[in-house]
């Protein structure tokens, strides 16, 4: 999240942006972040209704 | 990874119609309403502008005004951090839900973040752009959308995983919270990312990246 927050106080408060590593990196984690996030769900959806 | 993304595709309308009724829920009875979603943000910016300007005020140069500042940094955090605390629970919250209809389970942590990202202003960088009145002219940025949507991916990832995790191990809401509280302190979100101090392993860990 610092490359994210970063991006937008550049953003928004500095008025320029020279955090785009930092940024292309989140974005980077982030697909990695929704990859696993969706094998485990995928992995995990049928045990679900069992365990509510 | 492209399965999930097509089922929340196709099923975009149950998403849209989940999101409103939330916020509906969500606000029911309250006096302030929908007004909760702007209210809730600007008390913490008054919280930690009252810390940081009276009781430990910051005199970093370079983020003055600082409760501008601040705005910059709490609405994302915001965002980001409500969506995980909802969405690491919301399968075990909708239990009857999931048992009784027939739709893909990885809708309900989408919800809790879209729903989440409906108080974040669409565009805030016009209200507090702070013009530059000296040096030379600056390019802007990118429009706000774009780290918008890398926080969105990175969001609804996180809660894909610990929405599913959370109900096999459910301490891990708990764990959660402290994380996230930890977290907070570990983004530049009340300080700004130059004066994290040479040689600190934070720093250590960011340096490759700039």
């Amino acid at each position: 999240m610092t490359h994210v927050v970063v991006t937008y106080q550049q953003m928004l408060f500095h008025g320029n942006v020279d955090h785009w590593r930092g940024l292309f990196l989140a974005l980077l984690v982030g697909l990695v972040a929704f990859a696993a996030g969706a094998l485990l769900f995928d992995r995990l959806r049928d045990t679900l209704p069992e365990e509510v | 990874m492209i399965a999930a993304v097509l089922s929340l595709v196709r099923y975009r309308a149950l998403v849209r119609s989940l999101v409103s009724r939330e916020l509906k829920a969500r606000y029911r009875g309250s006096v302030l309403g929908f007004l909760w979603s702007f209210v809730n943000p600007l008390l913490l910016l008054l919280t930690y502008t009252l810390v940081f300007s009276v009781i430990l005020p910051n005199r970093q140069p370079d983020i003055q005004p600082y409760f501008l500042f601040l705005f910059c940094g709490i609405l994302p955090w915001t965002w980001f951090s409500a969506s995980l605390a909802e969405s690491s629970g919301i399968i075990i919250a909708s239990g009857n839900l999931i048992k009784k209809v027939l739709f893909p389970a990885e809708v309900l942590p989408t919800v809790s973040v879209l729903a989440n990202l409906v108080h974040f202003p669409p565009r805030p960088a016009h209200p507090v752009r702070v013009p530059r009145l000296e040096g030379p002219p600056r390019v802007d940025g990118p429009p706000p959308p774009l780290p918008m949507l890398v926080q969105l991916v990175l969001t609804v990832g996180l809660a894909l995983l610990l929405s599913a995790l959370t109900v096999h191990f459910r301490d891990l809401q708990n764990i959660l919270t402290h994380v996230l509280h930890l977290w907070f302190f570990a983004t530049p979100v009340i300080y700004s990312y130059a004066a994290i101090g040479e040689g600190t392993l934070l720093r250590r860990a960011l340096r490759s990246t700039r």
